[in-house]
């Protein structure tokens, strides 16, 4: 399951650069994939839209493993003070589908990673 | 008091002074600083300190979803302290801010948004400690 940012994001950026996977955007930014810039209307490889946000920041679910490969727990839901990265209920993924994406991620952006 | 404790308790009561002045996206980030570094039972407090500024901050731009979602998180917190946890009076303060829920409750029943007196944010009161 990919973690979504609700509309009560208060824009702190805690969760920003906690992300392994670089899947979170500042509202408004455009996001990248394997060295691409995108923007707010496009879609993602596997076809996901309406996760883009001009005003609060945002997860693009494509590459949220929700910090499987990583870490234990999702790390922008544990330093999020409003508790607003929540499972999205758009993008439900068992543990083997997020460790497909990992290594899909590592192949097509091994760049992304922080 | 020891050194750290001093400077926890300026912080705080800035936090504590900015939620007054109805600053509450300041008062948010000072508490959060406060929150990073915290654990245990104070983690849980200072977190309930900040969903109650972030639902002020969302209810006052009009966010009345936002602010209804966290004036229930800020209350499920703060309601397991004690009324005077953390040097404030926290019972006049969970009634100001279930006073707001309902407001914001009626907003979003009625589907419309009214700008918010200030006046009808509640205060962070301090108790002294004699």
């Amino acid at each position: 399951m990919a973690i979504m940012i609700t509309t009560e994001c208060i824009n702190c950026g805690a969760c920003e650069p906690e992300c392994p996977n670089t899947a979170i955007y500042e509202g408004g930014a455009n996001w990248n994939l394997a060295g691409q810039s995108y923007g707010a209307n496009d879609p993602t490889p596997s076809g996901a839209v309406g996760f883009f946000s001009a005003d609060y920041f945002y997860i693009v679910p494509d590459k949220c493993t929700e910090c499987v490969g990583f870490h234990d727990e999702p790390q922008c839901a544990a330093v999020c003070p409003v508790d607003c990265c929540v499972a999205d209920p758009n993008w439900v993924e068992p543990k083997e589908q997020l460790e497909a994406k990992v290594a899909w991620l590592d192949e097509v952006d091994p760049n992304r990673k922080r | 008091m020891s050194e750290d404790a001093e400077i926890f308790q300026q912080h705080f009561l800035h936090g504590v002074e900015l939620f007054n002045a109805k600053e509450f996206f300041d008062c948010h980030d000072a508490f959060e600083e406060l929150w990073m570094e915290e654990r245990g039972e104070m983690k849980l407090f200072l977190q309930g300190l900040i969903q109650a500024a972030v639902a002020c901050h969302h209810l006052s731009n009009g966010n009345t979803t936002g602010a209804i979602s966290q004036y229930n998180k800020s209350l499920d917190k703060l309601r397991k302290y004690d009324d005077h946890y953390g040097g404030i009076d926290l019972k006049s303060l969970r009634t100001g801010l279930e006073h707001c829920l309902v407001g914001a409750e009626t907003m979003l029943a009625n589907g419309a948004t009214y700008e918010v007196d200030p006046k009808y944010f509640p205060a962070m009161n301090l108790i002294s400690q004699e």
